[in-house]
């Protein structure tokens, strides 16, 4: 997997369903891979103002320290791609959306009178939560089993590409509460607790919606 | 989980920042106040070259690389950061792109003064901005002097010593005299970059120097000196 091509006309869901390492370099210059990834990275990067070559340099120069024994999302089932979803992505959120809350309110009621930013956090990651809970259910009782038996669930679908995206805007308005998970002078462990697994389910949700939006939905 | 912080007390990795340096206690205080911090796994990437950046970094603990990619998708690296070195105190008072990519080549815990937080700060404590300005100006007039120093010294002369320096590098005297050929170690860029001149003037200087038959280039790479006395000279 050394020869891999990568160029700026190329459309941002295709490189990272090639790369999944480009997600790091996408993430870092704040380009949206997941919902936005139709666009060509030439495209989103002019969006961005940022140069488009230096984020192809970045996305090369990561490709070839690339694992060898990475999985090729593309060339999975159907069956195995949705199996592969729910056991490691809505398995992730199952866990991680109560401890994340519970963890949320512990923060608050300590830091919240000092960084008042913390209640829109934690409003903001509730809204995320609650959205993402039946989210799940949906693509686990109506989507999923539509797609593996041929039904035509079209309006499901774009149901489901909705709440991709509100989860993304979600998202990025945590990052900029949070100004980029960076913990306060006075935080104490449990704000850095807070704020690693936020940036944590960023990353997760990202890909998550990365191998629905851009492999699994893309073949319908 | 980082430690992050927990030694450095802020107050002494905020007072090694010179635009920081003429501030007292009191305001020191206050800037320390706006210290965020974030640990980086080895491995992980602060951030790439040419994104936004948020605002001024203190390496804490920890050492991170500065590099940039080549068109090949090589590393060129440029520096290495160590705790107590910053990055980013312009990126305080005005929009700045990242120059290079910062990757962490172990543990890195960094201290992070955003430049939104800053801006607020200032709006309230306007003498902290006069006392920053002081040591700006500072700056600048040690530059403005540094300038001149190295302006004397021309950039036809500056060309001249690179190629005997080269010359002397690959050659011994006797080779040099008999206008034996030799490499290059740079390209133009490289040259120019080095003796800290544009690239154009480097091949418009060469170009001039082989005209006046001083020096004779054989390809891109390969050079005689012709007459070592005249890049003495000049
Ligand atoms: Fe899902
Ligand atoms: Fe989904």
């Amino acid at each position: 997997m050394s020869n891999i091509t990568i160029n700026k006309t190329d459309a941002l869901g295709d490189i990272v369903a090639k790369f999944p390492k480009a997600a790091e370099v996408l993430k870092s210059y704040r380009i949206d891979f997941c919902c936005g990834g139709h666009r060509s990275l030439e495209e989103a990067a002019l969006e961005k103002s940022v140069d488009a070559d230096k984020v192809v340099g970045a996305i090369r120069a990561l490709a070839q320290e690339l694992t060898e024994n990475q999985e090729d999302f593309t060339k999975m089932s159907d069956e195995r791609l949705i199996d592969h979803i729910i056991n490691t992505h809505h398995s992730y959120l199952n866990t991680n959306l109560p401890e994340i809350s519970r963890l949320a309110s512990a923060v608050l009621r300590a830091h919240g009178d000092v960084h008042p930013e913390l209640f829109e956090i934690y409003k903001d990651f509730h809204a995320l939560k609650a959205d993402l809970e039946q989210h799940l259910i949906k693509e686990e009782v109506t989507l999923f089993p539509g797609i593996l038996n041929s039904r035509d669930e079209g309006k499901v679908l774009e149901e489901i590409e909705d709440e991709h995206e509100g989860a993304g805007e979600i998202l990025r308005n945590l990052r900029d509460l949070s100004q980029d998970y960076t913990v306060p002078a006075d935080g104490c462990p449990s704000y850095e607790k807070l704020y690693h697994k936020l940036e944590e389910l960023e990353g997760d949700i990202f890909q998550h919606v990365h191998l629905e939006n851009n492999i699994l939905f893309k073949r319908l | 989980m980082s430690e992050t912080c927990i030694n450095c007390g802020h107050s002494l990795c905020a007072r090694r920042v010179p635009i920081f340096s003429k501030l007292d206690g009191k305001e020191i205080e206050s800037v320390v106040t706006l210290i965020r911090r974030k640990h980086f796994d080895k491995g992980e990437n602060l951030f790439f070259e040419g994104g936004e950046l948020q605002g001024l970094i203190i390496i804490n603990r920890g050492r991170a690389k500065a590099y940039i990619n080549t068109p090949e998708g090589k590393e060129q690296i440029l520096h290495i950061f160590f705790p107590g070195d910053f990055f980013g105190e312009k990126s305080l008072f005005v929009d700045k792109k990242t120059e290079y990519n910062v990757k962490a080549v172990e543990p890195v815990d960094i201290c992070m003064i955003s430049k939104k937080d800053f801006q607020e700060l200032i709006k309230k404590y306007p003498g902290i901005t006069s006392k920053i300005l002081q040591e700006l100006v500072n700056r600048i007039d040690r530059l403005e002097s540094m300038i001149e120093n190295i302006g004397a010294k021309s950039v036809d002369s500056r060309i001249n010593a690179v190629l005997l320096e080269f010359a002397q590098k690959s050659l011994d005297e006797n080779q040099i005299d008999s206008a034996a050929q030799f490499e290059l170690p740079l390209n133009r860029e490289g040259i120019a970059n080095y003796i800290g001149v544009t690239r154009e003037t480097v091949s418009r200087k060469l170009n001039l120097l082989q005209e006046e038959g001083v020096i004779q280039m054989i390809g891109n790479k390969k050079i005689k000196i012709l007459d070592k006395n005249r890049l003495k000279s000049e």
